[in-house]
Order: C-alpha cells, then sequence, then structure tokens
C-alpha cells in the first residue's frame, strides 16, 4: 500500500473493466473491519460493565457515545486549527487536505453529538432542544465548520481558496474553548464536563474504552479522506496536463 | 418510550452515521483510485485517420 496516495499494488496494474468508477466494491479493509469489531466490543463492554445510574437509570449510557463523539470533534477541529496554521506559514498542499478532511469528519461527530444530546435531553429534560450554552455554543461550532466546508466547495482557486479555508479553521476553533467552558462560564441546564476526574469510578472505564475507540474512528476517517482527496487531486493534475498537452485553452 | 428505547436509538444513530459516512468516504477513495489508474493508462496523444 502507498502511504500517500492509498493506492494498493494491484492498483498499478493497467486499467480494466475492474478499474471503471463504481465497478469495485467498497471494502474497509483490515483495519477498518478490526474497528467495527473494537467498536461494537467497547460498546457493549460499557453498558454490560456499567450498572444503572441512580438518577437517569441506564440512559447514562447514552454518554459512551455521545461523550466520545463530542471529544473526538474537538480534537478533529483542532487537526484543523493546526494544518491551518500550518498551511498559512507555509502553503501545501497537504496542509489544506488534511484540514479538510478533519473538518468534514468533525462537521459529521459533531452533528451526531448533538444528535445523541437531543435523543438524552428528551427523556432527561423533557425537550429535545433548548438555547442552553453548551447547547448553542455547540450549534454554532457546527454551522462554522459546515461553512467551512461549504467556502470551500465555492472557492475555484486552489491557493485562495485555502488561504481562506485556513483562516475561517483558525478561528472557527477558537468557538471550541468556548464550548468546552460554557458549563463553567454560564448557567447551563447541561451537567458538567464528563471526564474521568467527574464520573464515578463505575462508569470511567466504559467511557475510557469508547473514547479511545472514537478517536481510532475519527484517525481513520480522516485518514482514508485524506487518501482520497489526494487522489482526486493528483487525477485533476493528470486531466489539466493532457488538456494543456492537447492545446486546450479552457483546461 | 422506557429508558432501554432511548439507548438503543442513540447507539443505533451512532452506526448509522459513522457507518453510513465511513462507507461514502470508502466509495469516494475507491473512485478515486479507480480514475487515477484509468487516467495514467489513457493514451496520451489521440491518432484520428483520414478517411
Amino acid at each position: 500500500m502507498n502511504e500517500s496516495t492509498g493506492l494498493d499494488a494491484h492498483d498499478a496494474t493497467p486499467a480494466g473493466d475492474a478499474h471503471r468508477p463504481g465497478n469495485r466494491g467498497v471494502r474497509p479493509g483490515l483495519v477498518g473491519g478490526m474497528l467495527i469489531l473494537a467498536f461494537l466490543a467497547a460498546q457493549v463492554t460499557g453498558i454490560v460493565i456499567s450498572p444503572a445510574e441512580s438518577g437517569m437509570g441506564h440512559l447514562q449510557k447514552i454518554m459512551y457515545v455521545h461523550v466520545p463523539a463530542a471529544w473526538s470533534a474537538f480534537l478533529a477541529f483542532g487537526l484543523v486549527f493546526v494544518m491551518s496554521i500550518a498551511y498559512l506559514a507555509r502553503p501545501r498542499e497537504s496542509s489544506d487536505l488534511l484540514a479538510e478532511a478533519a473538518a468534514e469528519v468533525g462537521v459529521v461527530l459533531t452533528g451526531l453529538t448533538l444528535a445523541l444530546g437531543s435523543i438524552w435531553g428528551r427523556p432527561t429534560w423533557g425537550v429535545w432542544w433548548t438555547w442552553d450554552p453548551r447547547l448553542t455554543s455547540t450549534a454554532v461550532l457546527f454551522v462554522i465548520f459546515v461553512g467551512y466546508l461549504a467556502l470551500r466547495s465555492f472557492v475555484e482557486d486552489p491557493h485562495q481558496r485555502g488561504r481562506w479555508a485556513a483562516a475561517v479553521g483558525v478561528l472557527g476553533f477558537l468557538n471550541v474553548p468556548i464550548v468546552y467552558m460554557s458549563v463553567r462560564w454560564w448557567r447551563t441546564l447541561h451537567q458538567p464536563s464528563s471526564s474521568p476526574a467527574t464520573v464515578d469510578d463505575a462508569y470511567v472505564w466504559g467511557l475510557r474504552i469508547n473514547a479511545i475507540i472514537f478517536l481510532a474512528v475519527m484517525i481513520y476517517l480522516v485518514r482514508r479522506r485524506y487518501q482520497a482527496a489526494k487522489l482526486e487531486r493528483e487525477v485533476e493534475t493528470l486531466q489539466e496536463e493532457r488538456a494543456l498537452a492537447r492545446g486546450d485553452t479552457h483546461v | 418510550m422506557s429508558n432501554w428505547s432511548w439507548v438503543i436509538a442513540a447507539y443505533g444513530l451512532a452506526w448509522l452515521v459513522l457507518g453510513g459516512y465511513g462507507w461514502l468516504v470508502l466509495r469516494r477513495l475507491s473512485r478515486a483510485q479507480a480514475d487515477l489508474v484509468s487516467e495514467r493508462n489513457r493514451p496520451s496523444t489521440t491518432l484520428e485517420l483520414d478517411s
């Protein structure tokens, strides 16, 4: 496997029908398959080993997906921040594409966090949604990075797109500490941040295991998304070179 | 709904979202790999024969 492009050795063979778009099956590979099993095992472990919580009962088990999804989203946006700074300091395609991949995965995880929070909020608070500081700041974070992805799709020039996206990526990340601290800074319906320091021992291991697996899933998705973007850029470059060689004025 | 129904809904949603997105990413990667191979193997010039 080529690390930069994700191409297997057999992909370098001459093209045939098997290589045409859509003719190859979607395969998660060995790592992906192991992650699926680990994801399942972590969730079963969390559900089985944790007793019913005194106030919420079994609803507490939603914590094992809600909290790790939020943490992983924060880390994905942290990666966007680092790659955006790197791009602004030294514009490199890899920084830009990695930031894009991390932003997309972060948006998916933030959307999941919000939806899981709603599922938890309805039976515990009696409402699907409330304009609570934690919920509102998380929704703002979600919208900022949806805007980041929309911006990328509007700008055609790669250098301009990279610069503008990097600026939004850096500014957007500044909302992450606000989301995290919102439960301390303002009066809120949301419970304090869950961590091994604030959660009872009976629930810590379930939370830790699920957090690690979510992190691994996040890294896997970012890596695969980055590889896809890198290959797509390579295809575009080849098509542009071919068009220039033919003498086309519009590429 | 019982407590367990909410828990099952939450876990089901997590699988649906992550599984669905993961599938989309892998499909995109697979297509990009296929496009690259077919682009690399495309003849660099087109010969046209006069009839």
